[in-house]
């Protein structure tokens, strides 16, 4: 699923955040990144979707080698991933049916399909009766929670969530987290969380990767 | 659809399209005017030999329609009373050779002076009038109406391809929350514009059959737009709109609106 040889991350000409990273994750695996602020944490999680590119080493993300991907596999690789952020990342203009029905649509899905696909999420995250709504009428827990919805809605192979739960009441964060561990359990979707902290009984084993002076080491 | 938007994007394109028109009007006019007063145009060669077209259009390259010998009988004829019968025999002996030429195009005035002076240095011919003070004015005045279009034609293509492409980077930028997401997804950057791409579509064919209808309208209205003299001229030559010239409108404003979003898409990507 993702495979790191070696990676060495970070800005232009700046010291390296990520340094000589060398890890494996497998499918149906449940992998917790964490570190204190700065750490690199997000920076990680960025470069599996080549949000970041590589200074030196080798990364496989879903069989894609992301040392010098190019535009076409870019495309192919993130419409196989789907991604929780920790800003939301909704498109403001769009209601929330049309913001889950995204990927779908990108991955050339057809409308009823994308339509019906998005109202079965919205029931799993609570929602359903905000498919018209817009983001900016929903709450921060909400509108994270139709962000989970839309990085499930083409059933992905990976998910990478960056602090999904970070400035959320506990409600939605008990939601999300529900959302992310059945979508590993039931579903088989490998998924790899950024957070500062691993949640209390998380009843599910997982794998936890921490960052310290821009070495990754599992613990 | 932001209605600002695309009100931004079918204005300068009617603009442009509308000029399109008039360049087109006034070359129509300026065409059928030149055809009309250049079937009545010729030159007067005086020439001490027969000429033969042929001969004439290998010396001289000139594209002549048509070259007519004046019968040297009927230019005698007005003398024969007048002169006497020795003076007359003389004349009939020396009278050189006249002709008149028709051209295959109206000449310009520069074209004209070129014409006389190669006919001029052909061999035997001893005299050229080609009657270049007549030239005509309202002819004169169509060229000049023809330049000053076609200049103005020009500027406000330019003009408006600047101000298109303003109008797509601002709409970018407006937008680039949206592309970015889209991007992020795996999306191309022609998915994430196809609301600008549909606003260039919908412009062009609302801005070019808007501007052929107001067309249509001055067409059939130019006797309250023109002054009686003009209008004797361009209801005369104005030939009507031909198909390909309507289509020509939808075309150039549908190209205008591409190469302008387009062209910034294709930034972006390369970004």
């Amino acid at each position: 699923m993702i495979l790191a040889n070696n990676i060495c991350l970070g800005y232009d000409n700046k010291k390296n955040i990520i340094q000589n990273a060398k890890f494996k994750i497998n499918n149906k695996d449940f992998v917790f990144i964490t570190g204190s602020s700065g750490s690199g944490k997000s920076t990680l999680l960025k470069s599996f979707y080549s949000d970041i590119k590589l200074k030196s080493g080798t990364l496989l993300v879903n069989k894609f080698d992301l040392k010098n991907i190019q535009n076409m596999q870019l495309k192919k690789l993130r419409k196989s991933i789907g991604i929780v952020y920790q800003d939301y990342k909704l498109i403001k203009e769009y209601t929330v049916e049309e913001n889950i029905m995204l990927p779908l649509k990108i991955n050339g899905y057809s409308d009823k399909l994308s339509r019906n696909q998005a109202h079965k999420l919205l029931k799993h995250v609570k929602l359903p009766n905000k498919a018209k709504c817009y983001p900016d009428e929903l709450s921060g827990g909400e509108q994270q929670r139709v962000g989970v919805a839309r990085a499930l809605s083409h059933n992905p192979q990976l998910i990478l969530a960056d602090e999904p739960t970070g400035n959320l009441d506990d409600y939605s964060a008990d939601v999300i987290w529900n959302l992310l561990k059945k979508a590993n359990e039931q579903l088989g979707i490998a998924v790899v969380v950024v957070t500062h902290r691993i949640p209390d009984n998380f009843g599910l084993s997982f794998r936890k990767f921490s960052i310290s002076a821009g070495e990754v080491y599992e613990s | 659809m932001n209605l600002r938007r695309f009100i931004s994007f079918t204005i300068p394109l009617i603009v442009v399209l509308f000029t399109y028109t008039m360049y087109l009007s006034i070359n129509k006019i300026v065409t059928s005017y030149e055809n009309t007063i250049n079937n009545d145009y010729s030159i007067v060669l005086v020439s001490s030999t027969p000429l033969i077209k042929s001969t004439l259009v290998s010396n001289s390259k000139i594209d002549i329609k048509s070259i007519n010998h004046l019968k040297r009988e009927d230019i005698l004829k007005n003398f024969k009373n007048d002169v006497s019968e020795g003076t007359y025999k003389l004349l009939e002996k020396k009278l050189p050779y006249f002709y008149t030429i028709n051209l295959e195009n109206f000449p310009t005035s520069s074209k004209l002076k070129e014409i006389k002076y190669t006919l001029e240095h052909i061999k035997g011919i001893k005299k050229v009038e080609t009657f270049s003070k007549n030239h005509d004015n309202v002819y004169s005045l169509f060229l000049l109406i023809k330049t000053v279009v076609t200049i103005l034609f020009i500027c406000i293509i330019i003009f408006t391809f600047l101000l298109m492409i303003n109008n797509v980077k601002i709409w970018f930028f407006e937008h680039s929350n949206r592309l970015t997401i889209i991007k992020l997804h795996g999306g191309s950057i022609y998915y994430g514009a196809k609301p600008i791409i549909n606003i260039a579509i919908i412009s062009s064919i609302i801005s070019s059959i808007f501007v052929i209808l107001v067309v249509y309208f001055l067409k059939e209205n130019l006797a309250q737009l023109l002054k009686p003299e003009l209008l004797s001229v361009v209801s005369k030559n104005l030939t009507p709109f031909t198909n390909l010239e309507i289509a020509s409108v939808f075309i150039i404003s549908l190209v205008i609106s591409f190469i302008t979003v387009f062209g910034i898409l294709l930034k972006h990507r390369l970004k």
